[in-house]
């Protein structure tokens, strides 16, 4: 079993050159044709934010100064979360003229959809960091020391969602479209831009929000930056617990499927 | 590499039937409710029949069979894209494999990028390819077009860029799939010669084809499929005077010449 994985591990990381080219070719024409180009990594969630922030300050009397990087800080950790779970089923299907052409392990097709989601992530954080140190300066470093371990699982999070989504996409060709309707469900009991205090109305809300895995997942990011102070340990154990359970059954997928991804005609 | 081998032990290749059998929403409701007949389902595609093969360091192996035989379904089921449903296959030496050489191009990249593109997917790493590049620009005739998206080129342009790619890197074991016919006169004749060489380089050869004329001249041994199976395996000329005899063909193969 461990030769087995060694040596699995050692196929994905023979094909590193071909998957970072992916990587850097995905990201480098994400915005092909267009006159901004990859600025728009950074723009769109900036302008989206501006547009909520402008609407739901009014409707919930909020300081924008204060509400708008809480939500930049939620679009973009939902769009990792979306993208894991919805884009990124893509994986297998966009990456059909190089399964046909060598078997390179087919996992490489998710974690290249996935370091593209992170990468996109990391560029346009740039601008949410920026705002941090000048808004919140003496919560700065801790927040950046947090980053990294916030990072990783995101990153594992999304390499095992990608790789759960695209296997189950390419069987069922209707899971983006179901998928898309769920997620927006989600997005409705997530604190992507609402608050926490909206969710206390109603005990089985505000359970539904506490144990909804993405509150926790924004909290490892938002309470070093806004708060100076790293989010609790139960926070942590529980997005830890929640990463290592979708990497698993992500792991248990690809063995049961790996060999049913191909493209005969 | 002298130790360079195949081993292929009763495999068999199912095509799973899901990939035929698929029903839309509609299908399933309609078929349900009775209001169009249910849609017969396929089975399976049997393949390859409990194939096996043992293919030894030096050997030139063509392989021959009507179409839809399996002759291309057994080179990619030894190059590891198609997964095997039962049996084994044990490869021993690196496998370069040359099948339909005009998919896998990022048709808004130019060729010079394309080249890196299909190096890395070949398993090469940048600096070997980039060594390499203007070898495969000058061989693929180009010129400035090599800076051009590719969707700028015409057919043969295309075929040449992606025979001149495909065949940059050599390998311990050559499978080859119907390749030649690419490009004009003059390159075909600058391809056959490339192919020779990677013939040569290679320890082991597995060539299909439909050109019979050109199997006797480049292998050494000859095996013909037939629905799945290895219906005969032997020297060139014998095999292929069988084959001929089953589909009613006149020609005869010649004996081995001095040349082979």
């Amino acid at each position: 079993m461990k030769q087995e994985l060694q040596s699995y591990f050692s196929r994905i990381y023979d094909a590193r050159f071909f998957l970072f080219h992916l990587v850097k070719w995905d990201v480098k024409f994400k915005f092909r044709g267009s006159r901004l180009g990859l600025l728009w990594t950074t723009l769109q969630p900036l302008l989206l934010t501006f547009i909520i922030a402008t609407v739901l300050g009014f409707v919930f009397k909020q300081d924008i100064a204060d509400y708008a990087p809480y939500i930049l800080s939620g679009l973009l950790v939902w769009d990792i979360i979306n993208n894991a779970i919805v884009a990124n089923s893509y994986s297998f299907l966009r990456a059909e003229q190089y399964i046909r052409q060598y078997a390179h392990p087919v996992v490489i097709y998710p974690l290249r959809m996935a370091l593209v989601t992170m990468v996109t992530f990391a560029i346009a954080s740039v601008s949410w960091l920026i705002w941090m140190l000048i808004a919140y300066p003496y919560c700065f470093f801790i927040g950046i020391i947090s980053l990294p371990l916030t990072l990783f699982i995101y990153f594992i999070m999304a390499w095992a969602c990608s790789i759960i989504s695209s296997h189950l996409h390419i069987r069922f060709r209707d899971y983006p479209y179901i998928m898309s309707l769920i997620m927006q469900l989600l997005w409705y009991f997530s604190p992507v831009f609402l608050r926490k205090e909206t969710f206390v109305s109603s005990p089985l809300l505000f359970n539904l929000f506490n144990f909804n895995p993405v509150t926790q997942a924004l909290n490892l990011l938002r309470r070093p930056f806004f708060e100076g102070e790293f989010a609790s340990l139960l926070s942590y154990a529980y997005v830890l617990c929640i990463a290592a359970v979708l990497l698993i059954i992500a792991a248990i997928v690809n063995r049961r499927c790996e060999k049913t991804v191909i493209f005969y005609f | 590499m002298d130790d360079c081998r195949i081993s292929i032990r009763d495999v068999h290749l199912y095509y799973p039937s899901a990939l035929f059998n698929g029903r839309t929403l509609k299908q399933t409701v309609f078929e349900l409710l009775r209001l169009q007949k249910p849609k017969p389902l396929l089975m399976d595609v049997h393949a390859l029949k409990g194939l096996s093969l043992e293919i030894s360091s030096g050997e030139r192996v063509g392989i021959i069979g009507s179409n839809g035989a399996g002759k291309s379904t057994l080179l990619k089921a030894i190059s590891g894209i198609y997964p095997i449903t039962s049996g084994t296959i044990e490869v021993n030496g690196t496998v370069r494999s040359l099948f339909d050489l005009s998919i896998g191009f990022e048709v808004d990249a130019t060729g010079r990028e394309n080249i890196l593109y299909r190096g890395l997917l070949l398993g090469e790493s940048p600096e070997s390819i980039e060594a390499r590049m203007d070898d495969i620009i000058e061989f693929a005739e180009l010129g400035e077009f090599i800076d051009y998206p590719i969707k700028s080129y015409s057919s043969g342009m295309l075929v040449r860029l992606a025979f001149s790619i495909s065949t940059m890197i050599s390998g311990d074991i050559l499978l080859l799939d119907e390749i030649f016919g690419a490009g004009d006169a003059a390159f075909m004749q600058k391809a056959r010669k490339r192919i020779t060489d990677l013939v040569d380089s290679a320890s082991i050869l597995v060539f299909v084809s439909h050109d019979l004329s050109a199997l006797s001249r480049m292998c050494t041994r000859v095996v013909w499929i037939d629905n799945g199976t290895v219906r005969m395996d032997g020297l060139p000329y014998e095999v292929i005077n069988e084959y001929y005899k089953a589909h009613n063909i006149p020609t005869e193969a010649a004996p081995p010449q001095e040349e082979v």
